[in-house]
């Protein structure tokens, strides 16, 4: 099991997993999924956008606009994923069990 | 793009560098774009909003980023920098758990240095740091000097001087006055030696002391000269010599025959505002004249010498307090036309001020030699660290390899060499507390109670362990980075060949080692060919075998009439002594360090340019006192019983007067006269003797005036009597208090040990610099031996190929030694220059030795170069007895 992923980096995997798209599609996806509680912005997007791609979790592909780069998600970053689901599905079973949900 | 985009990547540019290389165009877009969709109705709140959060944004982002933060996995929080330190500490100290052998060798290393360089700050701190207990605020403080334009003597203020100075408008709050006296104290009949301070009323407000009991003086106690005739005393003298009686204040106190009301005590430990000298009574400045003696109250005031020490008042410095200062005293006239020669203020230092220039030059000499030991032991330290970080490569390397930041490494390892050095620092303290002890111990010959107290306190330890923290930093971090330095694999790799810097490291190491060595032996071998001749140094005089005794019948309240029939008697009864060789006195004893000067007015000659250029040197003495010296005529007459007080006035010269006055011609028979407060007294020369050393044994000719002693008439005079043994200087002193029980007894001095006192400095640099050249020239030759046999292991592998190839032994064992003295001739005439240069340093405490001494330069360029050479020797042998097989097989 690989280690577990911080919220944001879940998140945009999630959303690539959907669809490939740039990266100011995925900030407005990210706030519009967190309910805008917190606000993504470019600074952190991009740093982590970076990151992820120099770890091989997202693919980058260049387009026609310089400045849309479109990102797609690795197989890697489809197996982190999948991984940080699980590990998210067992502790939602945990709290089932716990009666915590219902 | 729109304006608010292009403001958007200027802020930009503030964040971290490859986020906007990598991704700025990008940034700006989204930004772009977000202000788009959040601000399309022209509103100004939601742009502020996005503003607000694009702005928050960047500066968590960059913080995460410095932080080293992924931005990816949720990896255990990292530790902070404090936490790291903590963890450092930990393993620096179980790195020497498990070498204990080479901690303890470096501690101590290490501890000889700081100690070395501690005892000097110590000392420094005791005399110019360290305010005496009791002085308050002393940063405040200034004391007031006056200049001889020649720079030959040191002037005291007059009291007009004083006085005016003190009413003028001077840029301070506090301006206060002080002689110091030596006097005798009787209590129960039986009389005591006391140093006490003659100070204008404000003194004790000035420096800031508190009374213990009792009061100070009122204002108007120092202005009308014999009427008050009160006192304060020690808290010391309370305790020892009343028992601490709480109802003293209101007794009396017969000082120098006088009695004064005692109206306070200090406050515990106040011993005057100089450090050093205990002081135990002060009285006020209008009681001058009674202790010293004075026949006439207002002329004895008038001539009276002062020293100011005054508090600066609030926003002001030393520079507008001089300015004040000269304003001042360009509107003062003194009495008789005498010039104004000008008053510097300096901050304040607890030493007296008359040796603050002499203690600046050694101690400023004594610090280059301490620094350089701590050099070497630093040096020593690094070589030692250096082969361990090489014994510890394949650690680093594979600490490297997992994934270790180098900044991380190099961090560790410096804390490493910090906390080795903090252990040696706090261990040096310990030392100088033991070598201060050794210092303060040493005890003066002479009759003034003192305490040298330079025990480490705070100051030493703060100063310790700063020189050990930064000497820790700087020699520290050049092993971390050369240990830390790139190339995994071949530190991975079992025995790599070594790095060319490292061995360019340890060069650097062998140079500064050598030059280091060189520059303190070159200082402790002149110092010690100096001591050497001290002995043998022709003073002009006879020392050996007599005896001074330091009288003084002031101290008695005798009247001059009195004093000159107790000399009379001493001197005549005396020298009829079985035993007693000869017997004089002078009053102002040679090679004392002390001095006294008139000024010539010469008959056919013009009125002098500028003051102070014809200042000689004046003594006066009894007519046996050159006899008794063994100082010879080489022309003209002795004094004689025929010149007396009523006769014309006569003076015996020295050489170097007549031939500066009267070159060419014999001086016997001229005449001159010397400047006075009244008429200039005449004077005619009736012999010529031979020049001695009259301040220092070191001292440079200086024109000398003897006069005789019933011509000018004074009544403290120190005895001095060529006697066959110290029995009979014994006998002397019993005579003394038996023709005057009320004075206290005066104890022999050996003049040679009285000479002693002026070599002081000399006596204390030559101790340390032979201490410090002993040690530094232990640790270099280990040092070297180490750096040395550690750079032939290191090329054990070249050494197995050139003998492999066919090298011949012999050959391998020249290029070695060849090798290590190359580098030890470039230490050498670095550290020779060096030394040349501090030459001038410590010219003063050279008695005459040129600073360039070539025996001593010569001697310690072959002593070092042989030691280099038995250091280059042993690993050379060793590594040409290498077989190559092994040294290549070892790869």
């Amino acid at each position: 099991m690989s280690q577990p992923l911080r919220p944001l980096v879940f998140q945009i995997l999630l959303i690539l997993n959907e669809e490939e798209t740039h990266g100011y599609g995925i900030m407005k996806a990210v706030n519009e999924r967190t309910g805008r509680k917190t606000i993504l912005g470019p600074a952190t997007l991009y740093r982590t956008l970076g990151q992820m791609r120099d770890q091989g979790l997202i693919d980058e592909t260049p387009t026609d606009d310089e400045r849309r780069r479109v990102y797609t998600l690795s197989e890697e970053g489809r197996r982190m994923a999948r991984d940080e689901a699980e590990r998210m599905a067992m502790l939602v079973e945990r709290a089932r069990a716990g009666r915590l949900l219902g | 793009m729109s304006p608010a985009a292009r403001w958007y990547e200027r802020i930009l540019r503030l964040g971290p560098r490859s986020l906007r290389r990598d991704f700025g165009d990008d940034m700006v877009a989204a930004f772009d774009a977000m202000l788009a969709d959040e601000c399309a109705s022209g509103n100004p709140l939601p742009r502020l909003r996005v503003w607000s959060r694009v702005l928050t944004d960047l500066l968590v982002s960059s913080l995460n980023s410095i932080r080293g933060q992924s931005p990816v996995y949720r990896i255990p929080r990292k530790r902070t920098p404090m936490e790291s330190r903590f963890q450092d500490i930990r393993f620096a100290l179980r790195t020497m758990r498990r070498q204990p052998l080479f901690a303890v060798v470096a501690i101590a290393t290490i501890a000889i240095g700081i100690s070395a360089t501690a005892t000097i700050f110590s000392i420094a701190n005791g005399l110019l740091l360290r305010a005496p207990t009791g002085v308050r605020e002393s940063s405040e403080l200034v004391s007031i000097h006056r200049v001889a334009q020649d720079e030959t003597g040191f002037h005291s203020f007059g009291l007009p001087a004083f006085r005016h100075l003190a009413s003028a408008d001077n840029g301070l709050t506090n301006m206060a006055a002080y002689d110091s006296f030596g006097g005798s104290l009787v209590i129960d009949s039986t009389p005591y030696r006391v140093a006490g301070s003659i100070v204008s009323a404000n003194y004790f407000e000035t420096v800031g002391v508190r009374a213990g009991l009792g009061r100070f003086f009122y204002p108007e106690e120092d202005t009308v000269p014999g009427r008050d005739l009160v006192a304060v005393i020690s808290d010391r003298m309370w305790h020892e010599r009343y028992r601490g009686d709480p109802d003293i204040i209101g007794s009396e106190l017969v000082l120098n025959g006088r009695g004064f009301v005692i109206i306070g005590v200090t406050e515990p430990e106040f011993i005057g505002h100089l450090a050093a000298f205990l002081n135990d009574v002060w009285v006020p400045l209008s009681a001058q004249g009674l202790i010293r003696g004075a026949t006439n109250l207002s002329e004895e005031e008038a001539s009276v010498g002062l020293e100011i020490v005054a508090r600066l008042a609030p926003g002001s410095n030393v520079e507008l307090a001089q300015d004040a200062i000269d304003r001042a005293g360009s509107a003062f006239h003194e009495p008789r036309d005498e010039k104004w020669f000008g008053a510097d203020v300096y901050a304040y230092a607890p030493i007296v001020p008359i040796a603050r220039q002499g203690l600046n030059l050694f101690l400023a000499a004594m610090f280059v030699v301490a620094g350089v030991l701590l050099t070497i032991t630093a040096v020593n330290v690094a070589n030692m660290m250096l082969s361990r970080a090489a014994a510890r490569s394949r650690e680093i390397g594979v600490r490297l390899a997992l994934g270790a930041t180098r900044g991380r490494l190099v961090t560790q390892l410096l804390t490493e060499s910090v906390i080795l050095f903090l252990c040696g620092g706090v261990l040096g303290t310990l030392i100088t507390v033991w070598t201060t002890g050794l210092l303060g111990s040493l005890a003066l010959p002479i009759p003034i109670p003192m305490d040298l107290h330079f025990a480490p306190d705070f100051r030493v330890l703060a100063f310790a362990l700063t020189m050990a923290a930064t000497t820790g930093i700087a020699f520290g971090l050049s092993p971390a980075l050369h240990a830390t330095r790139g190339d995994l694999t071949g530190a991975l790799k079992e025995n790599g060949t070594p790095p060319r810097r490292r061995q360019r490291l340890r060069s650097v190491l062998v140079v500064t080692q050598v030059a280091g060595s060189a520059l303190l032996l070159v200082v402790a071998g002149l110092l010690i060919r100096s001591a050497g001749r001290v002995t043998s140094l022709d003073l002009g005089l006879d020392t050996n075998d007599v005896h001074a005794f330091m009288l003084d019948t002031r101290e008695a309240n005798r009247s001059p009439d009195e004093s000159r029939q107790f000399y009379g008697t001493l001197l005549n009864d005396a020298a009829s002594f079985s035993g007693v060789d000869s017997i004089g006195a002078i009053d102002v004893p040679p090679l004392t360090g002390s001095n006294q000067q008139s000024t010539v007015i010469l008959p056919d000659m013009p009125p002098e340019p500028e003051v102070g250029l014809r200042k000689v040197e004046f003594a006066q003495v009894s007519p046996s006192y050159l006899a008794t010296m063994r100082i010879p005529l080489v022309a003209g007459r002795q004094f004689s019983d025929a010149d007396t007080a009523d006769t014309p006035k006569v003076v015996i010269v020295n050489e170097h007067l007549a031939n500066t006055f009267w070159p060419g011609e014999s001086a016997v028979g001229k005449r001159f006269a010397f400047r006075a407060a009244n008429d200039p007294i005449d004077l005619e020369i009736v012999g010529v003797a031979r020049d001695s050393k009259i301040r220092t044994p070191g001292d440079q000719a200086r024109p000398l005036v003897y006069g005789h002693w019933e011509q000018f008439g004074g009544r403290g005079y120190t005895v001095v009597a060529r006697v066959e043994s110290p029995s009979v200087a014994l006998m002397i002193r019993d005579y003394v208090s038996e023709i005057d029980p009320v004075l206290p007894p005066a104890q022999p001095i050996e003049y040679a040990e009285l000479v002693g006192l002026s070599l002081l400095p000399a006596k204390i640099a030559t101790i340390l610099a032979t201490v410090f050249g002993a040690a530094g020239l232990l640790l270099v030759a280990l040092g070297l031996y180490g750096l040395l046999a550690y750079s032939v292991a290191q090329r054990s592998h070249e050494i197995g190929v050139r003998m492999a190839l066919g090298a011949h032994q012999s050959s391998v064992r020249s290029m070695i030694v060849g090798d290590g003295l190359r580098l030890t001739v470039v230490g050498l005439g670095i550290g020779l220059l060096a030394a040349a240069g501090l030459g001038q340093l410590i010219r003063w405490m050279l008695f005459g030795l040129s600073p360039f001494d070539p025996v001593t330069f010569i001697s310690i360029a072959v002593l070092l170069l042989t030691i280099a050479g038995l250091a280059c020797w042993l690993p050379a042998r060793r590594a040409a007895a290498t077989n190559p097989v092994n040294a290549l097989r070892a790869e």
